[in-house]
């Protein structure tokens, strides 16, 4: 479409905007209210009026008083005049309506709303004003796109700025349009986004701020869904707003359901689903299950979703239908009531009495013959019951086939597979409805819904950018919960600790440093000090870790993706497996990036992988149902679920354990035993392991360079059967610790004795270190096999022992320096 | 120049101040023909949907297809069942005369809604004929009305 068949089409709506134009929505609005109150305060004479020339003798005494008599026919003037302005108001206003309510989307179809117009009001209103020599300069004047741009936290000044030291314009010649989705013509969304598209400079300008297209689109479509979402309020008189009142007698038909009422968990009031044009989620899903339901006989459901938030939504998707009287008939007037499966077992407590209460339950509900009975986690239900030695399957059996009950069961998929999906009795009872979990649009959506709710209440504006900061900051810091749900309470927190802050704008900051606050674990920009710390990252880690220098290098790179935001916020913020022999240095290096990135080394979670290898590994790592008792890891990961996680030895291991480090690996997250997700998505994961090591010595001595055979370590690692090709690929990087040689040796050696050096001046006693004493220690070092270790152990073992003996002795005084020649070491 | 970028641009020149006086004069012309074109096209067609989601809102709220369905059903399935072993005469006509009552309670409450909803439809149905004639016959009633207060007004 061409601008010039643009501004045609727009024409459909040139009477309302010509009313418009001479006088404007708002001056009507208010003008009619003023009209309105008037004539009721007019009515009053007038009824009075009548009600004299009617029945003269009741008003005979109205003769009393000559000067109310003879006001009253004034008055009376006054209300006819009043009516007639009201009534000419009256029809104004909906010739304007019939306007300004086409093109317009309604649930419940309706002749002539929602036919095919061309565009929306907002569009045609837009257009109207266009200087086609300017056309950006022209829309970007229309509130509603500068109502957007302060969405995606640009100000009018920045807008002005803009426009004033532009270089080209986009004219009405070469803009143009296609509609994204026929049905309602050419949107306000359309517009905007042609708008990014065609102007160049626009577009880079957004991009300067840091808004993207997909960005862009994004807040355009929540602007648009709001003005659309406000239209429908107004129009109360539309069946949509009409039919949502609800009737009366729709259960007088059916039978109550008593007992069934006191296991009930409350009923959800918020809207979370509307038929916004593009909003698909759970759409598929839903016509499913509402077929399942409407057959005639074991019309039961069982909802599996991928993490267990999203069978829920599915189930509350149902219940709004059914409100708005949209469902398939033969599930009209049902009641969805969804049983505190916690509550009966507590309040039963024994087996008979809940047996006897869930079967009563089914039978009242089935007598009653509106019921869809949602059992929200089915497997916890069962594993519950199961304590009380009742076998709940089997108990709802005879009841499933009925016509007059339908059973909704909901399960994530981890336990679907475990405990559902091979039994017998869910597969022919149950039919299957596999729930996709909400991307981040539907998030997004959803948060941007709740915030506008928000900002009415609470006179706080959210920016765009901090609803996205909200939804991914819930991804990422918070794994308790699941999408889209935790963003969305993560935002409702937010609300009051905003207002304490006095933030009024909020922007992706604000709620960063918030998360922080709460979470601990920084979130926003790099600071600056940090940003020293991870430009010098390779240079802190030298003055602990001699050598390596290919380690270093690659770890600190990693962090720096990581930190940047670049990596993958769904997974570790990183993850090495260290590969090399002992006492090189593996354990000293991760030692030294937990001070460097966290500030502290005890920020270091160390396992020792040794000594999970019994069977029972998994269990102990990550808790064990049957006995009750909390795992190693889950545990550890929950009070510091930021830091670095150390598994040394970690080939020694089981081949389960290895398996959920997989998943850690590739997912950042793992469900404990009883099914809660614990984060590990702010860890550095390292894991240690000789494997490999004889390898690396073969290489070392046939004076090969060990970078350069990388590959074929590696492929002889995974030949020898201690990782599996998968696992190895999972982590950041496999990094290769060289035996320490020479030099490096020495260095070691140094290190170490200034380390005892320090240690010996908090005693007040000064060690001088000399070539002699480095020469000594890089005796113990020499066997490569052992590599520095043997060196720390002389000088727990025999240099310390020495002091000892001349403190002991006398020979060295608090406050004296001192240094051992080489015939003190003999 | 139509009259939006009239409105929204504010001429400053004084020839296109000239052009936007004349563009809006039009304007205050152009609008009656168009409301009169609306008034009994559209506007009409406005009027009968708006009365027919009214009638329809009362028709839903009132559950009139649902109570007549199961007009002759027992208020609330409330039943009572056999519950000895074998006849009892007792208990079998016990059970009958409980059964008809709720069965008769249930018509009675039905019919009492079925005729208040049936007077509402009626109601508004009357009322939407009225709005008609006042709709068809608005500029006549606008301007009596007027008239008429006017006349009160400069009479007493």
């Amino acid at each position: 479409m061409t601008y010039g068949q643009i501004k045609q089409a727009a024409s459909f709506f040139r009477p309302a905007l010509l009313l418009e134009g001479i006088i404007g929505r708002r001056a009507r609005l208010i003008i009619s209210d003023i009209l309105s109150m008037s004539a009721v305060l007019f009515a009053m004479p007038a009824l009075i009026y009548f009600l004299a020339i009617l029945f003269p003798t009741l008003f005979s005494t109205l003769g009393n008083f000559p000067t109310l008599a003879s006001l009253l026919p004034r008055l009376v003037g006054i209300f006819f005049i009043i009516a007639s302005l009201w009534l000419v108001f009256f029809a104004i206003q909906a010739f304007f309506n019939s306007y300004y309510y086409k093109a317009f989307d309604a649930i419940l179809k309706e002749q002539g709303i929602a036919g095919n117009e061309p565009m929306s009001f907002e569009v045609a209103a837009l257009l109207s004003g266009t200087d086609e020599s300017d056309i950006t300069g022209s829309f970007l004047q229309s509130l509603s796109l500068q109502f957007m741009l302060l969405r995606l936290g640009i100000d009018k000044t920045t807008v002005k700025d803009f426009l004033k030291n532009r270089k080209d314009k986009l004219t009405a010649a070469t803009f143009n349009l296609s509609s994204l989705d026929n049905q309602f013509g050419i949107t306000f969304v359309d517009v905007a986004l042609a708008l990014f598209r065609q102007d160049k400079e626009f577009s880079d300008f957004l991009f300067a701020q840091s808004i993207q297209e997909k960005d862009f689109l994004a807040a355009a479509e929540w602007v648009s869904r709001g003005e659309r979402r406000r239209k429908k309020k107004e129009r109360w008189w539309s069946r949509d707003a009409l039919g949502r009142i609800e009737g009366i007698g729709t259960d007088w038909a059916y039978g109550g359901a008593y007992i069934l009422d006191r296991y009930t968990k409350g009923q959800y009031s918020k809207i979370l689903f509307d038929d916004e044009p593009g909003n698909t989620y759970l759409k598929d899903e839903l016509e499913e299950l509402e077929t399942i339901l409407a057959r005639s006989e074991e019309a039961n459901a069982l909802v599996v979703g991928e993490s267990g938030g999203s069978p829920m939504d599915l189930v509350r998707h149902l219940g709004e239908i059914i409100y708005e009287g949209t469902v398939l008939p033969a599930l009209a007037h049902k009641r969805i009531i969804v049983l505190d499966a916690n509550k009966l077992v507590a309040t039963n407590g024994e087996k008979t009495r809940f047996e006897n209460e869930l079967i009563r339950i089914f039978e009242e509900s089935i007598q009653a013959g509106n019921i869809i009975l949602v059992f929200d986690d089915l497997p916890s239900f069962m594993t519950s019951a199961s304590a009380l030695g009742s076998e709940v399957l089997s108990l709802m059996d005879p009841y499933l086939p009925s016509d007059r009950i339908q059973v909704i069961a909901l399960s994530d998929k981890d336990r679907f597979h475990r405990m559902l999906e091979t039994n017998g009795m869910i597969t022919t009872r149950f039919e299957v409805v596999l729930v996709k979990d909400p991307d981040e649009s539907v998030t997004i959506r959803l948060l941007q819904d709740e915030a506008t709710s928000i900002e009415s209440r609470e006179k706080i504006f959210f920016s765009y950018q901090s609803i996205l900061a909200i939804a991914n900051a819930a991804e990422r810091y918070f794994t308790e919960g699941v999408m889209p749900d935790k963003a969305i309470d993560l935002l409702v927190e937010l609300v009051p600790k905003l207002k304490l802050s006095k933030t009024r704008f909020v922007t992706k900051e604000s709620v960063l440093s918030l998360v922080e606050k709460k979470t601990g674990i920084p979130t926003g920009e790099v600071k600056t000090v940090e940003k020293e710390k991870l430009l010098n990252l390779e240079a802190f880690l030298h003055k602990r870790v001699i050598g390596q220098n290919e380690a270093v290098t690659a770890i600190a790179n990693a962090m720096r993706r990581a930190r940047s935001g670049v990596g993958s916020p769904n997974r570790p913020m990183g993850s090495f497996l260290f590969l090399g022999p002992t006492g090189v240095g593996k354990t000293e290096t991760t030692k030294a990036l937990a001070e460097a990135l966290f500030g502290n080394e005890s920020k270091v979670i160390r396992l020792d992988m040794s000594e999970y290898k019994s069977a029972d590994a998994l269990d102990k790592l990550i808790g064990s149902f049957s006995s009750g008792k909390p795992g190693v890891l889950a545990s550890a990961l929950r009070e510091n679920p930021y830091g670095v996680l150390l598994l040394d030895e970690f080939e020694k291991t089981t081949k389960e354990v290895m398996d959920l480090f997989l998943q850690v690996l590739d997912e950042g997250v793992f469900s404990d035993m009883s099914g809660k997700k614990i984060n590990a998505r702010n860890l550095i994961i390292i894991a240690t392991s000789n494997a490999g090591a004889n390898l690396i010595w073969d290489a070392m001595r046939s004076g090969k360079n060990i970078m350069s055979l990388k590959d074929e370590i590696v492929d002889g690692i995974i030949k020898s059967g201690a990782y599996r090709p998968e696992l190895l690929n999972r982590f950041d990087g496999v990094i290769l610790f060289h035996p320490i040689e020479g030099e490096n040796l020495r260095q070691v050696a140094a290190v170490m004795l200034e380390r005892f050096r320090a240690r010996l001046r908090e005693r007040g006693i000064d060690l001088e270190i000399n070539d002699a004493m480095i020469d000594y220690l890089m005796k113990f070092g020499s066997d490569p096999k052992f590599g520095a270790r043997p060196m720390n152990r002389a000088i727990q073992d025999i240099i310390e022992q020495k002091v000892a003996n001349k403190i002991i002795k006398g020979e060295i005084k608090p406050g004296q320096k001192f240094s051992l020649e080489a015939g003190d070491l003999v | 120049m139509d009259l939006g970028t009239v409105l929204i641009h504010r001429p400053t020149s004084p020839s296109a101040i000239f052009i936007g006086i004349i563009v809006g004069v039009m304007a205050l012309f152009a609008f009656p023909i168009e409301y009169f074109v609306w008034h009994y096209g559209e506007g009409l067609r406005d009027f009968f949907r708006v009365f027919g989601n009214f009638l329809w809102a009362v028709y839903n709220f009132f559950s009139i297809p649902l109570l007549l369905r199961t007009f002759f059903m027992p208020w609330r399935r409330l039943q009572e069942e056999k519950k000895q072993q074998g006849f009892h005469a007792e208990e079998f006509f016990g059970n009958i005369i409980v059964n008809i009552i709720m069965r008769l309670v249930g018509m009675l409450v039905r019919l009492v809604t079925l005729i208040i909803g049936a007077a509402i439809i009626i109601i508004i149905f009357c009322a939407s004929i009225v709005s008609l004639v006042v709709w068809l016959t608005l500029p006549l009633v606008v301007a009596v009305l007027f008239v008429f207060g006017l006349t009160l007004i400069i009479n007493s």
